[in-house]
């Protein structure tokens, strides 16, 4: 008997916690907004990128990825789906056409999961970016509230 | 009596001379010895089986029976390592389910890392064929039609703690 009291004690416990984070979760405010990554290769051209990057400790997670305006990069870059659960993301594309940009270029549109103080900078760990002829070059990576 | 018993034989005759036959208790008292006997044993009283342990146990077992029949149905939810993206031109990514492809290496610069810089070798590697054909670019669409590379860009973007 008492076994089954202290069964049921922490079904309730169990049961309560989770319905306390549910409702936290849905009582907590969310806004959406979208964050641009541009890439600028200092006059080189841009033939494929890659870039590591999170919103540190902010709870802030990606929600959607879109391609970027350029005709080469047009196409969503690659990533891993978990990554829209939060935490870490890699992003990585290659171009396409024989069209390279060689400034600035807007590479990646993200949709970004926030709460209403503001946008969190995206904290970029690694960016590769990759010339015509396939080697590494130097390159800068751009947000949209032009933060680098 | 005889002088040639052993000391304990001759015990036992003198004490069966003086007693007669040792008597042996009857089974009605072996059993209320042995029924007293299992009363009095201290920490040993048989503990009645809580009623709840049948029903719990039925449902754990009706539980781990419905999760194995939904897992291994044919329509179940695939495994997130099985996902693949389908890249279109003018949409954003969509997931799609793939059969798992055969581990690639993928470091072709050789320098010990799988990044861009070896999609980027192998996306402009000439074909098997030996045309010299730009593998990434060889539909009308642009689209990168290459298995190979599909999957080297997955591998490239896969989180850490299990491949993509």
């Amino acid at each position: 008997m008492r076994s089954m009291s202290f069964f049921a004690l922490a079904l309730l416990l169990v049961l309560g916690a989770s319905a306390s984070a549910a409702g936290e979760t849905a009582d907590r405010p969310r806004v959406f907004s979208v964050l641009r990554l541009e890439i600028d290769p200092s006059g080189a051209e841009l033939s494929g990128w890659q870039l590591r990057a999170d919103f540190g400790k902010s709870d802030a997670r990606i929600v959607g990825i879109e391609g970027g305006a350029s005709p080469a990069f047009t196409a969503p870059p690659y990533y891993d789906p978990r990554a829209l659960n939060g935490g870490e993301i890699v992003l990585a594309a290659l171009a396409r056409g024989q069209e390279l940009p060689t400034g600035r270029t807007t590479v990646a549109v993200l949709h970004v999961e926030h709460d209403p103080s503001g946008l969190p900078p995206l904290e970029v760990s690694e960016l590769i970016a990759v010339g015509a002829d396939g080697d590494e070059i130097e390159a800068a990576v751009i947000q949209e509230n032009g933060a680098e | 009596m005889n002088g040639h018993l052993p000391d304990d034989q001759r015990l036992r005759a003198d004490l069966e001379r003086v007693f007669g036959e040792a008597a042996q208790p009857s089974p009605e008292l072996r059993a209320r010895v042995l029924e007293h006997a299992r009363r009095s044993r201290p920490g040993r009283t048989p503990r009645p089986r809580p009623r709840w342990r049948v029903p719990a146990i039925a449902a754990t077992l009706t539980a781990a029976a419905l999760l194995t029949v939904l897992l291994t149905r044919p329509d179940a939810p695939i495994p997130t390592s099985d996902l693949v993206l389908e890249k279109g031109v003018d949409e954003p990514a969509r997931v799609m389910a793939r059969a798992p492809l055969p581990s690639v290496d993928g470091d072709l610069n050789g320098d010990g890392q799988v990044d861009i810089l070896d999609a980027w070798r192998l996306a402009h590697a000439p074909d098997a064929s030996g045309s010299g054909e730009n593998r990434a670019h060889a539909d009308a669409s642009g689209a990168i039609a290459s298995d190979a590379l599909d999957r080297l860009m997955q591998q490239i973007v896969a989180l850490r703690g299990g491949a993509s």
